[in-house]
């Protein structure tokens, strides 16, 4: 039993141990402190603390591996580690405390220097270490009271330290965190820096559309200050007009979390309208929209320049449709003159004429005609350049077009020593869908060259197959001459606008160097090409590689609408019934003398209700109806004769014939149930087609291809309503036929008198009505007698009264020009009439 | 040997009678008051290239008596020149690297440890003394100073003349070390509730003065009639509390005594050497004849009596100046007692050591403390 004293001397022992614990939150000065203290007090040689590799709580158990923590005295400390298998924790096992002062485990413990004979004792701490003591053997020994007395402070020491620990950990990671803050504040410093010196204006802007968050950019742009702590809405600076735009630009963004360039205008605080681009991410907090992040650029000085690239290209566009306008107005107007030149020069050519003014009217017509050609070459090209050209795709008959080709070149070379050759390889498919007119003027145009560059020999076009893919067939069509030739150093300039091989081809043979290069576009732009062989003084061969669609079946089939497709002969129109609701005698007058060259049986009908009446007598084949017409017009006697029961012609093809070319015209001769449509003047050929078109019977005879069509055919224009050729197309409709001329040009001067007095009447009385009707009336005829300039006058007067665009001054001018040119040209066309009859 | 009047050519001549060799060291050991100017003598000595060390000390002891002039002069075998360590005044400490030399000696060596009595941190600077060394080494030596309690400077060695300071020298001998004071215990235990360094200020939370002075009228007094009563105070606090020191509290020990010398205005008891917070301390009392037989303890356990007395070599006291002050007139019995043994055990050699400031012993097994008021008594041992 220890005495009282005994008993407060260890308590108090105890309590100057357990005093010296926890005085320091560093683990090694906590350690020290008490081991300081407990070696004192207890007399000890040795103290050390071990602990569980990177312990920081009681409850880490992870590692097997001990460290030596703190040692008194240091120097004596031997080893520094201790694996979990080590002998020494065998010895320790689950005890929280042992002594070890016999063999064979005391020489298992020593991990000190200088360590002879003596006692351990060892306490757990915690789950994650344990502490060490040795006295040696002449002090006095440990014993169980003495351990378990020290336990309980021993205990608390683990505590301490395991706060050590915590404390040690949290200020690792108190200043890993301050490292991260320091980080994350430079790295805030540094995007703060880029976010406010960027040239880009950068913009935070809250689900309310108020801006939070501007840079100097920013602030610059919108004209606001860096101090401006207001409520600065995006509302505010933009352009009303853009408002909407940009409230749909926010929907798009919320929705789709970006939204790129888009552009639009604000308005600064300085009221400036700047033009921006903006990009976009939405900002998004727990999956809701809350607001945006906004680049946005200043496109002010792009958009101005935008705008006036635009403005300039406006104009541009403007002054090329001026251009064009021009163009056409001049071709037009120069086009008339030139018609009157050459028509003069013509009938100045049947006059008795010396050598020498023979000579000079040679040159003259060459002239003219040269002229002629360079103006509608320059309106070719104007509208290749332009874009406008457009390309049919009909089927024709190859074989047919070359045949018509090679009897205009053959009746133009009759002069020349000259043979035309036309070779077609029998692979070469008959029918092809394509443009034939264009190809025509193509090969025309080669060919020209051919015969102008040739003075002996041939020139002659070969026509091959190049490839064939299914419906598809690559041609080439071999146009050569025995020309001249083309030196090797001017090839490559040959297919440029207004360049000829040389200023000496064009001295000698004239020309505008446009026809190459048109040719070569017009092939180009149907995705074909163009090559050319050339020796001089040899020939010359150009190649031309051109794209068709194989026709499953021919022409006349097509027109058909694919009925009897296995006809093979060509369908014929004459014995074909006719009849013709025509109220214009001169009109009158032509249907009559095609009708007749083909044969075709027919009955003249004076206006519409001679028409109905005829029609409900006679069930014709085709009716070609007049629209404008006395008593009854076009429009109502179709009605009547598709209405009537007596009708003999309720589905009898009807074939409107008019003056005018307008879309509401159109529309109703079609609303009256007719079935075509004609503009006059018409080129007999086309009236053919459309006949034929509607015919539902056919004839084996083939037709018969006259000259009348193949001049018709070969004719590079488009419309017959633009023919410009004065005499010329009455000569090519009439085949030739100078009877017929003549009787056409007597008709127009006969009805003259009574034409104009017509206007100058109507006019006066300023019945407008009638006015528009004869001018009307008058209108065909005045192409037909190839007066174009005249026929405006009647066309504006017709329009114009109709659509009561004009003013009673323009009326009275419109009339008069063509009361006075009528004046003018009937004198003319006399004289040409005598002419005609001379020779008959 | 000792030389009473001393001045820097005795000095010398004796050195050089004793004919140093690389080594040796000198051991120099003044008492206070000795008329030598110690800076030209390090001067002198180290001109003529001698290797030393040494202190300044209250008292020095030769045979059974003790001067408080004069020189004690020995030869040593030492594995280094003395170390100085400086800075004691200052917490952090530099303690040379000593353990490789200590370990590569054949034989344990003998760390003689002179420090500065009256500097702060001794404990720290003996702390680090023991952790660099552990039981690599034994220690002896004591504090080094005035016994007016003035610091000044006490340590001298090739450097010069410093104060807060220690020095240490291996020195190649085994020692055989005897510790004891024969204090007994008064009163305890008694925690020393708040302490500052080498203040107590507070005991058993409660001012410290006034628990001491309890504690030590109540002894004194007994016998006494009242008008006899002794009452503690500033003024007699010295010549009282010099039977009355503490003693800290060591499993299986004596105590550690911790000397109280004065108390400030402030109730403050002021010791020689620090006193941990809340250590538990006793308050001790002596009788000279309880010191006394503590000094013939202490040196019958330096004679090694299976040892060859041929081998034995030095002995060295060092006894604390308090023990001359608290046995008076029989202290010379003290220093007979163990002057006599040694001279028993081996004719020519005489006990040589100082009076000291404090006294330093250790086999290195447990902390190296700063005791007070204790008798330390060091024979060192070497073959020829």
């Amino acid at each position: 039993m220890l005495n009282k004293n005994r008993i407060i001397q260890e308590i108090s022992v105890l309590y100057e141990l357990s005093l010296a614990v926890g005085n320091s939150l560093e683990a090694r000065e906590n350690c020290q402190q008490f081991l300081d203290v407990l070696t004192r007090r207890k007399g000890l040689s040795l103290a050390s603390v071990w602990v569980k590799e990177g312990s920081s709580s009681l409850d880490q158990v992870e590692s097997t591996t001990f460290q030596l923590l703190y040692g008194t005295p240091s120097s004596r400390m031997n080893e520094q580690v201790m694996k979990s298998d080590h002998p020494f924790f065998r010895i320790l096992g689950n005890q929280d405390f042992i002594i070890v002062n016999k063999e064979p485990s005391f020489s298992l413990v020593i991990q000190e220097k200088n360590v002879a004979k003596g006692n351990y004792a060892i306490f757990r701490l915690g789950k994650f270490g344990f502490l060490k003591l040795f006295r040696i053997a002449s002090a006095k020994p440990f014993s169980s009271l003495e351990l378990s007395q020290l336990k309980n402070v021993v205990n608390k020491f683990a505590v301490s330290l395991a706060g050590c620990f915590a404390f040690e950990k949290l200020q690792v990671e108190t200043k890993e965190r301050q490292l991260v803050e320091k980080k994350l504040r430079a790295s805030n410093h540094r995007y703060f820096d880029l976010f406010e010196n960027i040239y880009d204006v950068l913009l935070t802007i809250n689900d309310k559309g108020r801006i939070t968050q501007s840079n100097r950019a920013g602030r610059q742009l919108l004209g606001i200050k860096e101090g401006d702590k207001e409520q600065l809405f995006l509302k505010e600076f933009i352009h009303p007009e853009d408002a909407d735009r940009s409230e749909q630009y926010f929907k798009q963004l919320a929705e789709k979390g970006y939204y790129s360039d888009y552009e639009g205008r604000i308005i600064t605080r300085d009221g400036d309208i700047k033009y921006v681009q903006v990009n976009s991410t939405a900002i998004y907090e727990d999956g809701k929209f809350v607001g945006s992040r906004d680049m946005v650029r200043d496109i002010t000085t792009r958009k101005q320049a935008e705008l006036a690239l635009r403005k300039a290209k406006r104009e541009a566009e403007q002054a090329r449709l001026a251009e064009q306008q021009f163009l056409a107005n001049m071709s037009h107007e120069i086009r008339t003159p030139m018609n009157a030149v050459i028509g003069m020069t013509h009938l100045l050519g049947e006059t008795p004429l010396d050598r020498d003014q023979k000579e000079y009217l040679d040159s003259l017509q060459f002239s003219a005609n040269h002229l002629l050609g360079l103006i509608n070459n320059i309106l070719d090209l104007s509208k290749i350049e332009a874009g406008e050209i457009v390309f049919e795709s009909s089927v024709f008959d190859l074989k047919e077009q070359l045949q018509m080709l090679q009897q205009t070149f053959q009746l133009k070379l009759t002069k020349k020593d000259v043979n035309v050759i036309f070779e077609i390889d029998p692979n070469v498919p008959q029918q092809l869908i394509g443009d034939s007119i264009r190809l025509n003027q193509i090969l025309s145009n080669l060919l020209g060259n051919s015969a102008k560059f040739t003075h002996k020999g041939h020139i002659g076009v070969r026509a091959e197959k190049v490839e064939n893919e299914q419906n598809d067939a690559w041609l080439c069509f071999s146009v050569f001459d025995t020309g001249i030739g083309i030196e090797p150093s001017k090839i490559d300039f040959i297919f440029e606008n207004f360049k000829q091989a040389n200023l000496e081809i064009s001295r000698k043979y004239g020309g505008t160097g446009l026809g190459l290069s048109i040719v070569k576009q017009l092939v180009e732009i149907q995705g074909g090409r163009i090559e050319v062989s050339s020796k001089p003084n040899i020939g010359t061969t150009f190649f031309i590689y051109l794209p068709f669609t194989i026709a499953p079946y021919s022409k006349e089939e097509t027109t058909l609408n694919g009925r009897e497709k296995s006809i093979e002969h060509k369908k014929q129109i004459n014995g074909t019934s006719i009849l013709v609701v025509e109220d214009n005698d001169m009109n009158q007058r032509l249907i009559k003398r095609i009708l007749s060259k083909w044969n075709c049986r027919f009955e003249i009908a004076n206006n519409g209700l001679e028409g109905v009446q005829l029609a409900k007598q006679k069930k014709y084949d085709v009716i070609l109806m007049d629209i404008h017409m006395p008593e009854m017009d076009g429009v109502e006697a179709t009605n009547k004769i598709r209405k009537l029961e007596s009708s003999k012609n309720q589905k009898t093809p009807i074939i409107a014939l008019t003056a005018a070319a307008l879309m509401d015209e159109k529309k109703k001769v079609f609303e009256a149930g007719m079935n075509d449509f004609m503009v006059k003047p018409f080129a007999p050929q086309e009236l053919k087609k459309t006949i034929l078109k509607h015919l539902d019977r056919f004839k084996d005879a083939k037709v018969e291809i006259t000259s009348v069509e193949q001049m018709e055919i070969s004719s590079p224009n488009e419309t017959n309503i633009k023919h410009d050729h004065d005499l010329s197309y009455l000569y090519e409709i009439s085949g030739g036929d100078e009877e017929f001329m003549a009787d056409m040009i007597e008709t127009f001067i006969g009805e003259a008198p009574k034409n104009i007095d017509e206007l100058s009447s109507f006019v006066l009385q300023k019945n407008y009505t009638q006015l528009a009707k004869t001018a009307h009336r008058i209108k065909p005829n005045l192409l037909i007698m190839g007066l174009p300039s005249l026929e405006i006058f009647a066309r504006k007067l017709e329009q114009g009264i109709k659509e009561g665009a004009l003013q009673n001054d323009q009326i009275k001018q419109f009339t008069n020009e063509l009361i006075h040119g009528l004046q003018q040209k009937v004198p003319v066309l006399n004289k040409a009439l005598d002419h005609l009859k001379n020779r008959l | 040997m000792l030389q009473k009047n001393i001045n820097i050519a005795s000095i010398l001549e004796a050195i050089k009678a004793m004919e140093p060799i690389e080594g040796d060291v000198i051991l120099l050991l003044f008492g206070e008051k000795s008329e030598v100017n110690y800076t030209d003598l390090i001067e002198t000595l180290n001109q003529a290239n001698i290797s030393f060390f040494g202190g300044i000390f209250p008292g020095i002891i030769h045979g059974g008596n003790n001067y408080e002039s004069g020189c004690i002069i020995k030869k040593f075998k030492a594995i280094q020149a003395p170390s100085l360590i400086k800075g004691l005044e200052r917490e952090k400490i530099d303690i040379p690297s000593l353990l490789p030399l200590a370990e590569s000696s054949d034989i344990k060596p003998t760390a003689f440890t002179l420090v500065d009595g009256l500097t702060k941190n001794i404990s720290s600077c003996l702390m680090g003394l023991f952790h660099e060394l552990g039981n690599a080494v034994n220690f002896i030596g004591g504090g080094a100073g005035s016994l007016s309690l003035v610091q000044q400077p006490c340590l001298i060695c090739p450097e010069g003349v410093y104060q807060d300071a220690a020095i240490v020298c291996l020195l190649k001998y085994d020692v055989k070390l005897g510790v004891k004071h024969g204090w007994q215990q008064l009163e305890g235990p008694i925690v020393a509730t708040k302490t500052d360094g080498n203040k107590v200020i507070e005991l058993n939370w409660q001012a410290a003065f006034e628990v001491y002075k309890n504690i030590v009228e109540e002894d004194a007094n007994i016998g006494l009639d009242e008008n006899q009563a002794i009452s503690l105070n500033a003024e007699n606090f010295f010549g009282i509390a010099k039977g009355y020191p503490f003693g800290m509290y060591q499993e299986g020990k004596e105590d550690v005594v911790r000397d109280p010398i004065a108390v400030n205005e402030r109730g403050e008891l002021i010791c020689v050497g620090d006193i941990p917070e809340n250590t538990v301390l006793n308050v001790l009392k002596g009788d000279a004849e309880k010191l006394i037989e503590s000094a013939e303890i202490a040196v019958e356990s330096t004679i090694d009596l299976k040892d060859d007395s041929e081998r034995l070599r030095h002995t060295l006291v060092v006894d604390c100046i308090s023990r001359t002050l608290f046995l008076e007139d029989t202290f010379s019995k003290e220093l007979e007692v163990v002057n006599h043994r040694v001279k028993s055990t081996r004719s020519e050699v005489t006990p040589q050591g100082i009076l000291s400031l404090g006294e330093i012993s250790s086999y290195g097994e447990g902390t190296l403390e700063f005791f007070n008021k204790t008798i330390v008594i060091g024979t060192l041992y070497r073959d020829i």
